[in-house]
């Protein structure tokens, strides 16, 4: 029997992730949370936890020195990032410390070190965390003699995940807006998949490195609107493009490139005046002329705004496709979400608010 | 009556007919509102801009690369469009109307419609509903839309009254003071007063107006200040009105609905929200709005205008702002001019 620790437990991710690990032959989930309010859930769906603070290594010791496996998915998240970023790294420096020698070491990231959402390599704050944090792990690591799995996590689907729930609603409700028709990319993962990739470390002593754990062969959006469609046994409704909201419409007629910086300067008051200083040295009708571009200017912001607000937003972020480094071969999503099962009530109960 | 086709494919812009629409009229209301809006509008092609006066014609016709018409005498110069735009002053409308009923042509006339109620009925005859519109834009607002439900539908019980306040003491005329100084806008009932007049009708759905109290502050010719009180005759019964429209000071701008037990309040400016007060009014007021009930800007509402202007001349049937739906208004601003002049 292998001992998988799960840090993090209480969280969204490591709750589904142990109900479905939780039933998986030879295999022995050890949820971990800091106290037992946090448990509460897993407890309460009968899974026995451990508590304590998995940054004091004496503590850690005892929570996971025994287990076979240890993924982390803690995350220390207050909002306060110097405390955010110590609480993280005294995290992996205890997780690494207090592991059983040899035992692989799971890493939770995100594919947000990619920056997926911008057209150049620039990642937000928390991508930039967790690509520090990566590196931190790999090196505390390879020095301690640890097999070190960095799981680049995507949108993680499953039936306890806030995006599933969301996505369950958007069907239930009406009109679906995709980008590119739902033909791009959705850089998801079902959770499924990663108990599959944490059952596969335990079992089969894969090679440790850095993957992208996305569905692979990738779903697009529209492969998982229409997993969950079926699902729900509701048609999907996928809007047209001209019932979706689109932030580029009335830019491509004659002007923009005035009207654009027209706007850009509507938004620069202090440039703006001293602008309006300049323009006074310029022959009436020139001034006549930018006076009546900007009213236009307006005048379309205005409407767009207008025309905008009736139509459908889209449902999912347009980010850009990744390359995926993925994790082996693994059966594809609906395979696995049958093959690890959560239990029945939490399945059915799990997108309705309580009454 | 001249029977129009209804234009096809006016509300599938893309791709359908290009309405061609021309401008009479190169004042500021153009230049600063109707030709910034329908430069935004997909399907139409602005034909010309003519105007009476050439260097207006030119300059604003320039500004947005059109075409300028000079008009004298020979109104037959004006080249054939689908719609016209008529913002001329309203005493020199009525050739005007004549051309565009012969010709076919669909007509949004800024308001008012015409100088006397006489006048305004028979330009109604010469055309279709759908056809002839009249700009009192703020029909479209979202606030206004949302005021209209709520008496309809009885949401806080019979409407009691309703007040009007609306004005500023204004030094400012902008760029066209001549305007108001030779009283072409017909005064501050005239020109300001109409809108919140036609509010008024519009979101109780009057048929009347009649004027039971006034004073007018008059200078020289010009009314500069119009307080009175009217009875609305509405579907639901009559309800009295309030009403103040002023130059001279400052006032609320503001529209009050009165109910048994509540009162709401929106602005005369675009806006979404309603303000909802109890009747003790010690409470702070709620605000109640309504998703994509209509204008919050003014480019908002003349873009609205015109887009169910043009939808109702490509169905054949008449807009909420169609020039018929008017007359309730035009009649109520003659009535109380009638009762000012009778008793100044």
């Amino acid at each position: 029997m292998k001992r998988i620790a799960i840090l993090g437990a209480n969280g969204q991710v490591g709750a589904e992730v142990s109900l479905r690990l939780r039933n998986v032959e030879g295999i022995e989930v050890v949820p971990i949370a800091r106290n037992v309010s946090g448990s509460a859930f897993l407890r309460l769906n009968g899974m026995g936890c451990m508590h304590g603070r998995i940054t004091d290594s004496t503590v850690a010791r005892s929570l996971i020195g025994d287990c076979d496996v240890v993924v982390n998915f803690a995350l220390s998240n207050t909002g306060i990032p110097r405390t955010d970023r110590d609480v993280n790294r005294q995290i992996i420096r205890s997780v690494v410390k207090s592991a059983k020698p040899g035992a692989p070491i799971v890493f939770a990231s995100t594919i947000m070190v990619y920056a997926p959402g911008m057209r150049f390599w620039l990642p937000d704050s928390y991508g930039l965390e967790k690509l520090i944090s990566e590196r931190m792990f790999r090196r505390r690591c390879k020095a301690s003699h640890h097999p070190a799995f960095v799981f680049r996590l995507g949108h993680v689907m499953g039936d306890l995940q806030n995006i599933t729930r969301k996505i369950r609603t958007e069907i239930r409700n009406g009109k679906i807006a995709l980008p590119h028709d739902g033909c791009r990319a959705s850089n998801t993962v079902f959770t499924a998949s990663i108990v599959e990739a944490i059952v596969q470390i335990a079992t089969a002593a894969p090679t440790p490195g850095t993957y992208d754990l996305i569905t692979f062969p990738q779903w697009n959006w529209l492969d998982v609107y229409k997993y969950y469609a079926a699902q729900l046994g509701s048609p999907l409704q996928l809007a047209h493009a001209e019932e979706i909201c689109n932030p580029a419409t009335g830019l491509s007629s004659p002007g923009t490139s005035m009207r654009r910086f027209l706007r850009y300067l509507a938004s620069q008051h202090a440039l703006t005046e001293r602008l309006t200083f300049l323009l006074a040295f310029l022959p009436r009708a020139v001034n006549q002329r930018m006076y009546l571009r900007y009213l236009q200017t307006r005048a379309l912001t205005e409407i767009n705004a207008l025309r905008q607000s009736e139509k459908l937003e889209f449902c999912v972020e347009d980010w850009r496709e990744l390359q995926v480094r993925s994790f082996g071969n693994m059966p594809d999503p609906a395979t696995l979400m049958a093959r690890y099962p959560l239990p029945v009530d939490l399945v059915a109960g799990s997108d309705q608010p309580a009454s | 009556m001249t029977e129009l086709a209804p234009l096809a494919g006016i509300k599938e812009h893309t791709g359908a007919r290009i309405i061609s629409v021309g401008i009479v009229g190169a004042g500021e209301i153009v230049s600063r509102i109707h030709l910034p809006v329908l430069s935004a509008c997909e399907g139409i092609r602005i034909a010309y801009v003519a105007d009476k006066n050439s260097e207006s014609a030119h300059s604003v016709a320039n500004s947005y690369k059109l075409a300028p018409v000079v008009v004298a005498n020979d109104l037959d110069k004006l080249p054939q469009t689908d719609v016209v735009l008529l913002a001329v002053p309203v005493t020199a409308r009525l050739p005007y109307y004549a051309l565009f009923a012969k010709r076919g042509t669909c007509v949004l006339a800024e308001k008012p419609l015409a100088a006397s109620i006489a006048d305004a009925e028979r330009i109604c005859g010469q055309y279709p509903d759908y056809s002839l519109a009249c700009g009192f834009q703020r029909r479209s607002y979202a606030s206004v839309a949302l005021a209209r439900l709520l008496v309809a539908e009885n949401w806080f019980g019979p409407l009691r009254s309703i007040s009007v306040s609306e004005g500023a003491l204004t030094t400012k005329t902008g760029a066209d003071s001549r305007f108001y100084d030779d009283g072409a806008s017909g005064g501050v009932l005239m020109d300001l007063g109409c809108h919140s007049l036609d509010m008024a009708m519009y979101i109780t759905n009057a048929t009347e107006a009649i004027p039971t109290q006034q004073r007018f502050v008059y200078d020289g010719e010009v009314d500069r200040e119009v307080e009175a009180n009217l009875i609305l005759r509405t579907p639901r019964g009559s309800c009295e009105l309030d009403y103040l429209v002023t130059w001279l000071r400052p006032a609320k701008n503001a529209i009050e609905l009165l109910f048994d037990n509540c009162s709401v309040t929106l602005s005369c400016r675009p806006a979404q929200e309603l303000e909802i007060r109890g009747a003790e009014k010690v409470h702070p007021a709620s605000l109640l709005t309504m998703k994509q009930a209509g204008a919050s800007t003014v480019y908002q509402a003349f873009y609205l205008e015109w887009m169910a202007f043009l939808d109702g001349v490509q169905s054949g049937s008449p807009s909420k702002f169609s020039a018929r739906s008017c007359l309730p208004t035009i009649r109520a601003v003659e009535a109380l001019y009638r009762a000012g002049k009778r008793n100044p």
